[in-house]
């Protein structure tokens, strides 16, 4: 145990950052069936919680829960938006394959919360505001990332084949990461301009949320991490795997061809 | 002075391939297409990094070298990077300036007066035919006196005429201090001034040597092989 | 500082090509207003309607056009590959981008120059006193926009729908000029006036941050 701590451990500064996208990768591997079970125990636990224990929220009753999916969909479309930031840069700085995987596979699984974020936003709001669609702002400002994904990932797919995709698809996110807070901003000032008749009331009128609610949340925004790092580690093991087959096809046909 | 010497695998499009020059050589490259020549002159050019291997220039390593050292080199191409809205001068003086010419305008002129197209300076660059075209844009690639000239397949399009015409204009470049790279896939159309010469077959040096040790025709011939070989 | 000099030879290559085909801009222009016709037939508004719904026609106007424009513009180093001849020079990409980008703000600017007066006529607005207010908004905005179109127009190039992938790239981040364009001119138009100026702090500061990320990261998104 301690020999591969040991070994884990970087010799020096430079070769921290080097060497960072594999040993994330390996740890993340390591603890992979590990996340995959709690996740398991915790989701089932959110369950529990949001059917069983939390109380009924008086206004709005039982499409309040949908809350507890929403709130952790959200705060997971932002974090995976942050990893693709963070592995964008990492990528244009070391230029590794492994950094371009981490980005990609991350926009993926971000697009993913991010679409369950608007779609239990519509679910959430429908009873309350009689129709699936209002110019809320965090609605709004949801849907814009949500486009940004789209754009992200559409440019991955209709890329020529012969130009360098992970260097401009990690410009684009760099972009889109650094425009989102911008975005958020200005979609808000607008919104206070014209404030909607009814807003989304996830908090008590007398402000913060009570401590069930809270504990609620905390325990659902754990698993829903859980899940994003687990389904993070299995699709880069994937693309790794898939790339890995790749150079080793072309390998074996360089070597039948040297040899005829 | 050039001296050149590289390997590289990228995509495998070119496969170790390595050989080198020194100043005041003419260098010919033939092959067939696909044989992996213009991704040799783009790796040459900087406009494409091989996935291994080394260039160097002057004993230096080229390929990390800083972007204000692209100057030494000047590449035509069968494209010829010439704007179709921009009269013959204006085309040279406005590379001129973005290779940091002294006097863009003066070189300009001079550099029209050595390619005969001095009746076209005033032609916009659209109206002018391939040949002209392709003078012009060697024209473009020596304002700034580089050291090395990359020319791919310059000979494509052009008629006998204008053939000839291209061969004597680039028989006025060859200097003392000059290397240049002329790849081509037509045998017929060498220029006489070539001092060497290299046959790159499916990504791969097959046959190199001096020119002056070939006898007429042995190009061909070995060309000919060299493809057979491959195949 | 010769990427200065670049850079003023690029924007001025691009005006001289532009002005010598002026039917392309003019074309261009045409369009613009064209757009803000459209949508009086598509809306029917009342003749109240039209004057609020005036600035947004504009500004929705100015976004199409300027989908358009910049892949145009950007093409045009593609033929005969001049890019690749620009390339070649030692020319700082920083500088090459802001060449480029500079000559798209200017060519939008001169679409504006028609479009809203055309636009202040077609759709009643009462522009006489707030001008020069909108003018200001104007320009910050565009030299945003024209920032992200040129940006994302090499992007573009890059894929097979080019064309097609600019808009759907381009619009989502441009979304906080966009509200910042459309909410200072209603706020010129209805007379509120206090949050104007908030929204053009927000364009320009828009404007430069990604001016200059654009540049710094220019030179990744053009090597082929």
């Amino acid at each position: 145990m301690i020999a591969s701590i040991k070994k884990w451990w970087p010799r020096s500064w430079r070769q921290f950052w080097t060497t960072l996208d594999g040993r994330t990768y390996h740890v993340l591997l390591h603890a992979r069936p590990w996340i995959g079970w709690l996740a398991v125990g915790m989701m089932v636990a959110t369950f529990a919680l949001v059917f069983w224990w939390v109380p009924l929220e008086s206004i709005q009753g039982y499409p309040q829960k949908i809350f507890y999916i929403h709130v952790p969909s959200a705060w997971l479309m932002y974090s995976a938006f942050a990893v693709v930031f963070v592995a964008s840069v990492m990528y244009l700085w070391q230029r590794t394959q492994l950094w371009d995987i981490f980005a990609r596979c991350a926009a993926e699984i971000g697009f993913l919360f991010c679409s369950l974020t608007l779609v239990t936003g519509m679910l959430w709001g429908s009873p309350i505001w009689g129709k699936p669609w209002v110019w809320d702002a965090r609605l709004t400002s949801s849907f814009i990332l949500w486009l940004i994904y789209m754009g992200y990932l559409l440019f991955r797919m209709l890329a020529r084949s012969d130009i360098e995709v992970g260097r401009i698809a990690a410009v684009i996110g760099i972009i889109g990461f650094l425009d989102v807070p911008i975005i958020h901003l200005s979609v808000q000032w607008w919104r206070t301009l014209h404030p909607l008749p009814v807003v989304m009331i996830a908090e008590n009128p007398g402000g913060g949320l009570p401590a069930s609610m809270l504990i609620t949340l905390l325990v659902a925004l754990t698993s829903f991490s859980l899940v994003f790092v687990y389904l993070l580690t299995q699709r880069v093991w994937q693309e790794r795997t898939i790339e890995n087959l790749g150079l080793l096809e072309a390998i074996l046909d360089r070597k039948a061809e040297h040899a005829t | 002075m050039v001296d050149v010497s590289r390997q590289y695998g990228s995509l495998f499009a070119l496969d170790q391939v390595s050989f080198s020059m020194e100043a005041g050589d003419f260098l010919v490259i033939v092959g067939p297409n696909g044989a992996g020549k213009t991704t040799l002159v783009r790796t040459l050019a900087r406009l494409a990094r091989p996935s291994s291997g080394t260039v160097r220039l002057s004993g230096e390593d080229w390929l990390s070298a800083p972007a204000e050292r692209q100057v030494e080199v000047g590449v035509v191409s069968h494209a010829t990077f010439l704007y179709d809205g921009l009269s013959a001068f204006e085309n040279l003086v406005f590379y001129a300036t973005l290779y940091g010419v002294e006097d863009p305008e003066r070189s300009a002129r001079k550099a029209l007066e050595e390619a005969e197209l001095g009746g076209l300076s005033d032609r916009r660059a659209g109206t002018l035919s391939r040949g002209q075209a392709q003078r012009l844009s060697i024209a473009r690639s020596a304002l700034h006196d580089p050291r090395v000239l990359l020319l791919d397949e310059p000979y494509a399009g052009l008629d006998p005429h204008a053939t000839s015409r291209l061969g004597i204009a680039l028989g006025r470049l060859r200097s003392a201090g000059r290397a240049i790279v002329l790849t081509t896939h037509d045998l017929a159309r060498v220029p006489t001034a070539v001092t060497h010469y290299l046959v790159l077959v499916a990504g791969k040096v097959a046959d190199a040597g001096e020119w002056s040790t070939l006898a007429e025709g042995e190009l061909s011939d070995r060309y000919s092989r060299a493809v057979a070989r491959t195949e | 500082m010769t990427g200065l000099r670049s850079a003023v030879a690029i924007i001025a290559k691009d005006v001289r090509l532009e002005a010598r085909r002026v039917e392309n801009l003019a074309t261009m222009a045409i369009f613009a207003v064209l757009v803000v016709v459209v949508f009086v037939f598509a809306g029917d508004p009342t003749p109240e309607d039209l004057s609020r719904l005036g600035p947004g026609a504009l500004w929705v106007s100015l976004l199409f056009a300027g989908a358009i424009g910049f892949q145009r513009w950007f093409a045009q180093e593609e033929r005969n590959g001049a890019l690749q001849g620009l390339l070649l020079t030692p020319v700082d990409r920083g500088a090459l981008f802001i060449g480029k980008w500079v000559g798209a703000t200017l060519f939008l600017l001169a679409i504006e120059i028609v479009l809203v007066p055309a636009a202040s006529m077609l759709y009643d607005l009462n522009l006489g006193a707030v001008w020069p207010k909108l003018t200001l908004v104007m320009v910050v905005v565009t030299i945003g926009y024209a920032a992200l179109g040129t940006f994302f127009a090499a992007i573009a190039a890059h894929t097979t729908a080019g064309q097609l992938l600019l808009p759907v790239l381009l619009f989502p981040l441009s979304v906080p000029i966009l509200l910042s364009g459309a909410g200072a001119s209603q706020q010129l138009m209805t007379g509120d006036g206090t949050a104007y100026w908030d929204w053009v702090g927000l364009a320009a500061a828009f404007d430069v941050i990604f001016g200059t990320v654009c540049t710094m990261t220019f030179e990744y998104v053009i090597t082929e």
